[in-house]
């Protein structure tokens, strides 16, 4: 692709570059996903783990994982996030007593969450087990979250759950929340509406997602997917959203996602220039005790162990192996392999790539351009 | 008189302050450095560091198990007064970081009803709180209502 940048904005690129290329050779783990559960308590039309209320896949034990992070601990590494998350992880009962193990290792942890069980003795329970960050997903106002997420109470949840998050805020400095909304064309007119919405609540984060095709919103695409006009409307939202301020003198901060490399948008939907940290930074045990990257990357070439495995050692594989997300090398075919953006972008994100040997399925910086 | 000299303690002091952080994280965010979210995960702020953070919560409530709002908690930990206000469903949470990352076991804690008459008249109570080993405490209070 050919986008012009001014001198500034190359040089920008080229030490983000450098930056990025010091944090895949130091290869240090700091963000460690754990699919606690693949059980949902809704079946939304955009999932993309393709998640149901019962699953064929049990619940990972609690003490399995537990023994993943102690392991984890022992190897000596100082600082890492747990984000626990699913399916729906407030179907367990057992995240405060996780939660509890995670911080007794000198961790901190969050959770990502729906919103659909939270109430206020949970949230309190969560708080005091030790959790410092939360994530909730809010796909529009009423209606369009509605129909998203197939469940007639799901709104007032997450409405709920958004409220006990602003009013702990106001309490602890270190606690930190975030709303995320996944766009698609039925919603993307009602953002100003629904950013107007989030502010009323205290929201002071948030984060918008395309949605790509993976798992039921595969099945969905053509109904959720946005087309290119739309996609470019959505950068502008965003772009403007960043210094937007409403009638009541208050902000929000919105980025958009880690989703793929955006030309000139960089730095302008994003605090941070597009790094994808799969596999760099950050891990995941799944829900099956195979070890990835983030959990929207499932394809089988980019699973790297199973907790479950004889020899099991967290850091040694995490260590010795991840190859193909260190060296992306092979994600330069097709379109990347002609893109001059190449050097800034190695290829999207890598839940874009079925396996490492085929083209990213969706490029931003195509459509935008 | 002797001229203060800038040791290593010093500039350990300078390095973990928040201006330092604050300066640290501008220069970061102008170039696109930084990691405050993470694919769809929950975000980490940029200076949360749970080593050192000390917690104590729960609610005040009065004899009959209602919640008490606007009573005033406060303690004293190394000659630094941490203090908060209940909110109307009693609940309270004050959080105490240490520099040397160790978290705090035991600690008094003051309920004081600072509002007089508004939602009746509770004595003063002092609560010596043991947390545990991740310097957690849930705690609920009662407090004695003053008959007028």
């Amino acid at each position: 692709m050919k986008i012009r940048l001014s001198l500034s904005d190359i040089l920008k690129r080229e030490i983000f570059r450098l930056y990025r290329k010091s944090v895949t050779k130091k290869h240090q783990l700091n963000y460690l996903f754990w699919e606690a559960t693949l059980r949902c308590n809704l079946s939304c039309l955009h999932c993309g783990s393709d998640c149901l209320k019962k699953s064929s896949v049990p619940d990972m034990p609690a003490q399995d994982f537990i023994q993943v992070i102690k392991g984890i601990k022992e190897s000596g590494l100082k600082n890492l996030t747990v984000c626990i998350t699913g399916g729906e992880p407030l179907l367990r009962d057992d995240l405060e007593f996780v939660g509890r193990e995670i911080r007794k290792c000198g961790y901190s942890w969050g959770i990502v969450t729906n919103g659909l069980l939270m109430t206020a003795e949970r949230f309190n329970s969560l708080i005091s087990s030790g959790m410092g960050s939360l994530s909730v997903s809010l796909d529009g106002l009423e209606e369009e979250h509605t129909y998203l997420r197939q469940n007639p109470k799901s709104f007032q949840t997450v409405e709920n759950t958004i409220r006990l998050c602003a009013e702990h805020k106001k309490k602890s400095q270190y606690f930190v929340f975030d709303v995320i909304t996944c766009v698609h064309h039925n919603n993307l007119k009602k953002l100003p509406a629904l950013r107007d919405y989030l502010i009323q609540q205290g929201v002071e984060n948030w984060r918008i997602f395309s949605i790509f095709p993976s798992g039921r919103a595969a099945d969905n695409k053509n109904e959720l997917g946005l087309n290119p006009s739309e996609y470019f409307e959505l950068m502008r939202f965003i772009e403007e959203t960043r210094d937007y301020v409403s009638h009541d003198n208050k902000r929000i901060h919105l980025n958009y996602s880690c989703q793929g490399y955006l030309g000139k948008f960089e730095l302008k939907v994003r605090d941070y220039f597009f790094f994808c940290r799969g596999g760099i930074s950050v891990g995941s045990v799944m829900c099956n005790g195979d070890l990835s990257v983030c959990l929207s990357v499932r394809g089988k070439d980019f699973i790297q162990g199973n907790i479950y495995d004889s020899d099991f050692n967290f850091m040694k594989i995490w260590n010795s192996r991840y190859e193909c997300m260190r060296n992306r090398s092979w994600a330069k075919i097709g379109r990347c392999a002609k893109c001059r953006s190449w050097r800034w972008c190695e290829g999207n994100g890598l839940h874009l790539h079925k396996d490492t040997h085929s083209e990213c399925t969706h490029c931003g910086l195509t459509i935008i351009s | 008189m002797t001229t203060p000299s800038f040791t290593y303690y010093h500039f350990v002091m300078i390095v973990k302050s928040k201006r330092w952080k604050k300066l640290t994280y501008s220069i970061l965010t102008a170039l696109g450095i930084g990691m405050l979210t993470s694919c769809y995960g929950m975000p980490v702020s940029a200076d949360y560091d749970i080593r050192g953070i000390s917690c104590i919560c729960g609610k005040v409530i009065n004899s009959n198990g209602d919640p008490i709002s606007g009573i005033r908690v406060y303690l004293d930990y190394n000659g630094i007064q941490y203090e908060t206000n209940t909110l109307e469903d009693g609940s309270y949470f004050i959080e105490i970081k240490i520099d040397d990352n160790s978290v705090i076991r035991e600690v008094k804690v003051h309920f004081e009803d600072v509002d007089e008459e508004e939602n009746g008249r509770y004595s003063n109570h002092t609560e010596s709180i043991e947390l545990d080993e991740y310097g957690y405490c849930d705690r609920d209070v009662t407090l004695d209502e003053i008959q007028s």
